[in-house]
């Protein structure tokens, strides 16, 4: 089948057309072929009333008609009306004028007073039989059983219903070629503003145009504003992947110079080696935020509202895995019901980054609590993190260097590695906000509002 | 101790060999995951370092399959993918840590270390046993508060008898946990050792902490402070 919308529509609604018309023609030709027939047989049954009126038993029982039939075709020849009586014994006691030439048998096993109707052929003529017994009276009291024949050829009927037949298929037809070439001109009609925004689509593909900016109608307007939102999100995504790419190849080059100046050197120092490794460090750090930076995704338009605590507990159980030597006791707040819009794998960074920090600093114990928060004064819904633990904390100068965004990680804090610049990032590329404070128990206490997407 | 590296990347490969060889342990090299999972249940293997992305099937496969098998010493895994989603579908495969490439070869060493000594149920990262005490770390044994010398595979077999203090070993569970499959086993190799290691440890022979059991092998009789 076509992968035409277009096709697909035109197609279906003709075949729904043709059945339609076709069993509507049936149903007309049927009822019209009914009803020919019926009056025909209402019309045998008036020439048969009548001729019962005139025919009578004589005193020697002999059937006489008192006066000629009504109708002049029954003394016509050939006039396509006949009468025909037999007596009891079959033998013809009357006949029309008409049926000069015809013949016809009687049925004899025939109900009195019950009309049979046969449809027969007279000398290759299509007709109808309506056989009648009836019994005569005579004036003297005798009585005499005849069986009554009128004939009328059904030829007129034939054409009639024959000329009904082929006018009704011409309007029909007429009728179908009409709806089909209306429905076709409402479907292409109908489909244009899918056209246009396909049209509008390659243009943004060659780069005429930026998003789909035309007035579509409004089943398509939450579709274009959708793709409007991809479009978007892919040029950000795009621009965030050149970026780094940039960012990676200059902050590389300077710890490449330091190398290519130790490398031509004759002998390496103790110091030299130091500075190696150093570098080699420093480069593999580079390398490890700015990926992390570029696979960070931001919130997602098509994708459905994610649930946190499955992902926060497997990060816990991995942990617990990883530092079980510290035996720390991890308590985690959050409801299964906590759902947030946003790309997978940046809140497994995210979270993972925050509680391996506090996994490394904490000395005994670990919290962690996610609830949803409104904040009408802002007019701001979404989600607050909060994130304690019980270690040594960060000292205030540090912790400004942390949360200073676009930090460099060859300027991160010792110690901190880029857990916490990634966590940086990643709120800033959901609009949030990331507070931190000492713990009153020591330790560090951090805050996260990540808003919804509007 | 014995250890599977399971790495595809021969240069990597060599150089976690010499460095592990160097450090004493008995190496057993796999570079795909078919040949993991042979090494891993034909030899009685300590710990393993499992790369993620193998030729035939991912690290991860390697784990389950071992997993499966009941095969229950610990497992980092080696991963150029630094990504959380990644290292958390790592650790719920069944590895027991991850490190991130490129690695510091300490800290391959000290992650090493806290497997074994986590898998015999060891907080501390010194192991005493009396007034023997073997610093995992920093590869020390400290008697009677004086430093001893030992050599590479003398200090292996120390940490291999006091880790399974109390329990007799045999010669060939010795040779197998320090040695890598090439090794003699008609030697005398390992009585030498455990000579020499009598003398560094109990010079005037009081403690005696090493027995010899008759065609059963040998106990370190000191046990082991938890």
């Amino acid at each position: 089948m076509s992968t035409s919308i277009q096709s697909r529509l035109v197609l279906s609604a003709s075949f729904v057309l043709f059945c339609f018309l076709g069993l509507a023609g049936f149903a007309l030709d049927r009822a019209y072929q009914n009803g020919a027939q019926k009056a025909l047989n209402e019309r045998l049954q008036i020439h048969l009333y009548s001729i019962l009126a005139e025919a009578e038993l004589t005193q020697n029982n002999q059937l006489m008609m008192r006066s000629a039939l009504s109708d002049p075709r029954f003394r016509q020849p050939d006039s396509g009306l006949y009468v025909f009586v037999f007596n009891q014994n079959g033998k013809l006691a009357w006949r029309s004028l008409s049926s000069a030439g015809f013949n016809v048998k009687p049925l004899k096993q025939l109900t009195t007073g019950l009309n049979r109707y046969i449809e027969n052929s007279l000398y290759e003529q299509a007709s109808i039989e309506l056989h009648y017994q009836a019994i005569l009276e005579g004036s003297a009291g005798q009585s005499r059983v005849f069986e009554f024949i009128v004939v009328e050829s059904s030829q007129s009927m034939n054409n009639q219903i024959a000329g009904f037949r082929s006018e009704l298929w011409q309007w029909l037809g007429g009728i179908g070629f009409l709806l089909i070439l209306t429905q076709f001109v409402i479907i292409r009609t109908s489909l244009k503003p899918l056209r246009l925004i396909v049209n509008d689509l390659e243009n943004i593909q060659q780069g005429h145009t930026q998003q789909l900016d035309h007035n579509y109608s409004d089943e398509l307007k939450e579709l274009a504003s959708m793709l409007n939102k991809l479009i978007t999100n892919e040029r950000t995504h795009l621009k965030r992947y050149r970026d780094t790419l940039a960012d990676l190849a200059h902050s590389l080059k300077t710890p490449l110079s330091v190398l290519t100046g130790l490398y031509t050197q004759e002998k390496l120092t103790t110091a030299d080696v130091q500075m190696l490794k150093t570098q080699t460090q420093q480069m593999r750090q580079l390398v490890d935020y700015q990926l992390q930076k570029a696979a960070a995704k931001g919130h997602q338009t098509l994708a459905a509202p994610l649930a946190l605590q499955p992902i926060i507990q497997q990060l816990i159980d991995s942990l617990n895995k990883v530092y079980i030597d510290k035996h720390l006791t991890a308590s985690v707040n959050i409801s299964t019901d906590i759902k947030f819009s946003a790309e997978r794998g940046d809140m497994y960074e995210l979270f993972g980054n925050l509680l391996d920090n506090a996994y490394k600093w904490a000395d005994s114990a670990v919290t962690i609590s996610v609830q949803q928060y409104d904040n009408a004064e802002l007019k701001q819904q979404g989600i607050k993190i909060v994130i304690e633990d019980d270690g040594p904390g960060i000292q205030a100068e540090q912790l400004a260097a942390v949360l200073q965004r676009g930090i460099r990680v060859d300027e991160s804090v010792n110690g901190h590695g880029i857990g916490l610049a990634v966590i940086n990032e990643l709120v800033a590329l959901y609009n949030g906000t990331l507070e931190s404070k000492p713990c009153e128990l020591g330790g560090q206490h951090w805050v996260i509002y990540l808003p919804a997407v509007v | 101790m014995r250890v599977l590296i399971v790495e595809d990347d021969l240069a990597l490969q060599e150089q976690l060999r010499n460095l592990l060889t160097k450090k004493g342990y008995a190496v057993d090299v796999a570079s795909n995951g078919e040949e993991a999972i042979y090494f891993a249940t034909e030899y009685p293997i300590d710990v393993a370092v499992v790369d993620l992305g193998l030729p035939d099937m991912s690290g991860l496969d390697v784990i389950k399959k071992l997993r499966a098998k009941q095969i229950k010493f610990p497992i980092i895994i080696l991963t150029a993918r630094s990504r959380w989603e990644e290292k958390v579908e790592g650790l719920e495969a069944g590895a027991d840590d991850y490190l991130v490439k490129p690695f510091h070869n300490e800290e391959l060493l000290a992650r090493l270390n806290a497997l074994i000594r986590r898998s015999a149920g060891l907080a501390s990262a010194t192991l005493v046993c009396g007034a023997i005490q073997l610093d995992t770390n920093a590869q020390q044994v400290i008697v009677d508060e004086q430093p001893i010398e030992l050599t590479a595979y003398e200090y292996k077999m120390l940490e291999y008898m006091m880790l399974h203090s109390g329990r007799v070993i045999s010669k060939s569970e010795i040779t197998d946990h320090i040695y890598d499959q090439d090794f003699d086993r008609d030697s005398n190799v390992i009585e030498v050792f455990v000579g020499r290691l009598r003398k560094k440890l109990d010079p005037s022979g009081i403690s005696k902490p090493i027995e010899t059991l008759r065609g059963r092998g040998y106990r370190f009789s000191i046990p082991l402070n938890t």
